[in-house]
């Protein structure tokens, strides 16, 4: 309300809407002030747990997914400006026409949980098996590894790891998560003896705050992870394991006494979580991960999470997991574009293969081709549908993050021109409104269930492990950052000079 | 109806934070830059923070210290820079021709020119903020604690638990480049 005494009362008392951050799958708390429906200005979440009103670079980008001046605002079919019917029948009939082999539907990581059972179903009442979910190439690795059996549920919540006396990470986490640095700052600086355990092949932000710093040759994370289970096992009396430290050690660039000081450090500790975090350049990330939780199993009181790319990566995996039996993975499908089965390609949300040469190509000669996405999307083809897309903020929704908890999310402000994904595939489906709540409880269902599980054997992927091809050719070296070393060299240049002085 | 003057109400919100100033734990820092970020979202895309890289992996953020006989001031032909009475050093938008004089005056090198914008940003403390009684963006927004808003006594004192220079020396010896 306007106060007409006062009038900048509006911006003094601003109203305020809370959302989540969906850039990574930390899921921080995000808040935005508004001026009417306007949104104006990003602000700080100062209730919400997981980061306590700090936000990272990339959060602050979420102003733009709603006030960006260049966001897509109409529909296109090719270059032109088309009526949100005309194209979304296109859609459709393109959609129906075609042999249910050859067409992949791809949903993006930032979708929610009832947009991907929606895509599910299409996917289903189309007989489609082509569906996936479209996030980073390392994030359906990664769930692929979450979807083996473990012993123990060893899955962490975000908060329990500053509780912890020992941090594992796996990779540059605070590159890709730089909020969970006032967690491991709590734990490297919180009691004497407490040990954060960095395993990543460059020097970077986050093996800056290790107490010790593995740095193993590229692609060599499981092998490491091979040896430091073998150490674990045999001193927590579970079973011996029949693998060689020494061959290990030739294979990360490691001495056996560094890898089994810090397997020992990380077991010795009262309590202690382990975090992956996504990377596109490490190999085996399935291998990566069950070894990870293996480890947390076989140790006391451990947790472990692993981080992915995109938000709600894990939620969508989940539940399309559920509603589709049998379906493809995304590497699947990327052979099946680049092998010509798949001549028809709808994407809801971004597009994972900009900039990727092989299929580019590919797609410029699709008979279907349609996006749903925030911004303009590069235009392959003359007969491409390109659909303006309402974000997680402006659609709400449930998305299940990376320790497990479901968030539910609502919409900051009204859309105006663009539709979600869920209105999207449920006018593709003639869904009529009264679903919405249905569909809105069947997901969160499915997505509380949690991946659907396949049996493992720890003996048979610790022996795989040895036998990861390893890359020594990529250069481990210092991390390269987007600065100019301007200031810096001004810094110096003073500081030279006034030692000359004096 | 009488309005009341909403710049006296401010400047008695800004009687607080006459003494504070923003202070950053090296031992913290993650070089994230999202201090950058929340800087340049809050003035209009205009990054008023500088940043130093002293060695690869730290990446620290450079604020104004709001010197007590400031070199950008006196450096300035056109009086856009001035010590205000609270202490900070103020730049005016309309004075500011952005020949970077300042710039080159600065010792710590914290006021960097825009070339694109043709002006020279310089840190405010986001006064904005302060006058709603709230703490800077640049801290609010910190993933990692280093940050803080305080006492330039209480400073004084953080400052030798500090083990920043240790870190960072270490870091430096260790290298081998």
């Amino acid at each position: 309300m306007v106060n007409m005494e006062n009038p900048k009362s509006e911006i003094r008392n601003p109203k305020i809407a809370r959302s989540i951050c969906l850039f990574c799958s930390l899921g921080c708390g995000v808040c935005f002030r508004k001026e009417g429906e306007r949104v104006v200005q990003i602000d700080y979440d100062t209730e919400n747990p997981v980061n306590n009103g700090s936000l990272c670079p990339r959060g602050h980008y979420n102003l733009e997914l709603i006030e960006h001046p260049q966001r897509l605002g109409y529909p296109l079919i090719g270059n032109k400006r088309a009526e949100w019917e005309e194209a979304l029948s296109m859609l459709r009939s393109k959609l129906k026409d075609a042999e249910p082999s050859t067409v992949g539907i791809l949903i993006s990581g930032m979708a929610s949980n009832e947009e991907a059972l929606l895509a599910g179903k299409l996917a289903r009442t189309l007989g489609i098996t082509n569906i996936s979910c479209a996030g980073d190439a390392s994030d359906a690795e990664t769930y692929g590894g979450a979807r083996f059996e473990t012993p123990v549920c060893s899955l962490g919540k975000v908060g329990e790891i500053d509780r912890g006396d020992a941090v594992m990470v796996i990779g540059d986490i605070l590159n890709r998560s730089p909020v969970l640095s006032q967690r491991i700052n709590k734990v490297k600086y919180g009691k004497r003896g407490n040990k954060v355990i960095v395993i990543d092949p460059d020097r970077s932000h986050t093996s800056w705050f290790a107490t010790s710093h593995l740095k193993l040759k590229p692609g060599s994370e499981a092998a490491l992870l091979a040896g430091m289970i073998k150490v674990i096992s045999e001193d927590n009396g579970k079973g011996a394991i029949d693998i060689d430290l020494g061959k290990v050690a030739e294979m990360t660039g490691i001495p056996a006494a560094a890898i089994a000081a810090a397997a020992r450090d990380f077991n010795c500790a009262a309590s202690g979580f382990a975090i992956m975090s996504p990377s596109r350049s490490r190999s085996r990330n399935d291998l990566v991960k069950y070894l990870v939780r293996l480890i947390c199993d076989l140790s006391p009181n451990k947790k472990q999470a692993a981080f992915y790319c995109f938000g709600n990566a894990l939620g969508v995996n989940v539940v399309l997991d559920r509603a589709v039996e049998a379906r493809r993975s995304f590497a699947e499908i990327r052979d099946g574009i680049i092998n010509g089965e798949i001549t028809r390609l709808a994407m809801f949300g971004d597009n994972p293969f900009a900039g990727d040469p092989d299929i580019e190509k590919k797609l410029e000669r699709m008979e279907l081709l349609a996006f749903s996405s925030v911004f303009p999307q590069k235009i392959y083809q003359n007969g491409q549908i390109t659909l303006p897309l309402a974000s997680h903020l402006e659609s709400g929704g449930t998305f299940k993050l990376a320790d497990g908890r479901i968030e539910s999310v609502e919409p900051v402000t009204v859309k105006a021109g663009r539709r979600s994904n869920f209105d999207i595939i449920a006018s593709l489906l003639n869904l009529g409104d009264e679903d919405g709540e249905k569909l809105k409880a069947e997901a969160l269902e499915l997505a509380e269930k949690g991946p659907v599980m396949q049996k493992a054997s720890p003996a048979e992927k610790i022996a795989e492990a040895l036998e990861v091809e390893i890359n020594e050719t990529v250069p481990a070296e210092n991390i390269t950052h987007f600065g100019n070393n301007d200031l810096v060299r001004n810094f110096f240049w003073f500081r030279a000079n006034n030692r000359s002085e004096t | 109806m009488s309005q009341p003057d909403v710049r006296i109400e401010g400047a008695v919100a800004r009687e607080k934070f006459f003494g504070k100033r923003v202070y950053l734990n090296l031992d913290l820092c993650c070089g994230c830059r999202s201090c950058a970020a929340a800087c340049a979202y809050g003035h209009h895309l205009q990054t008023l923070l500088g940043h130093a890289k002293p060695v690869a992996e730290a990446d620290l953020p450079l604020h104004c210290l709001m010197c007590d006989q400031p070199a950008c001031a006196a450096a300035c032909p056109n009086d856009a820079m001035k010590k205000m009475e609270d202490g900070l050093v103020q730049r005016s938008h309309f004075k500011c021709v952005g020949c970077s004089s300042c710039a080159a005056a600065c010792p710590f090198g914290v006021i960097k020119p825009d070339l694109k914008k043709h002006i020279v940003p310089k840190c405010d403390l986001c006064i904005d903020r302060l006058e709603e009684g709230e703490i800077p963006r640049c801290v609010r927004a910190c993933t990692s604690g280093a940050l803080s808003f305080q006492d330039i006594e209480a400073q004084a004192e953080d400052e030798k638990k500090n083990l920043a220079s240790v870190r960072i020396l270490s870091n430096m010896i260790g290298r081998r480049r």
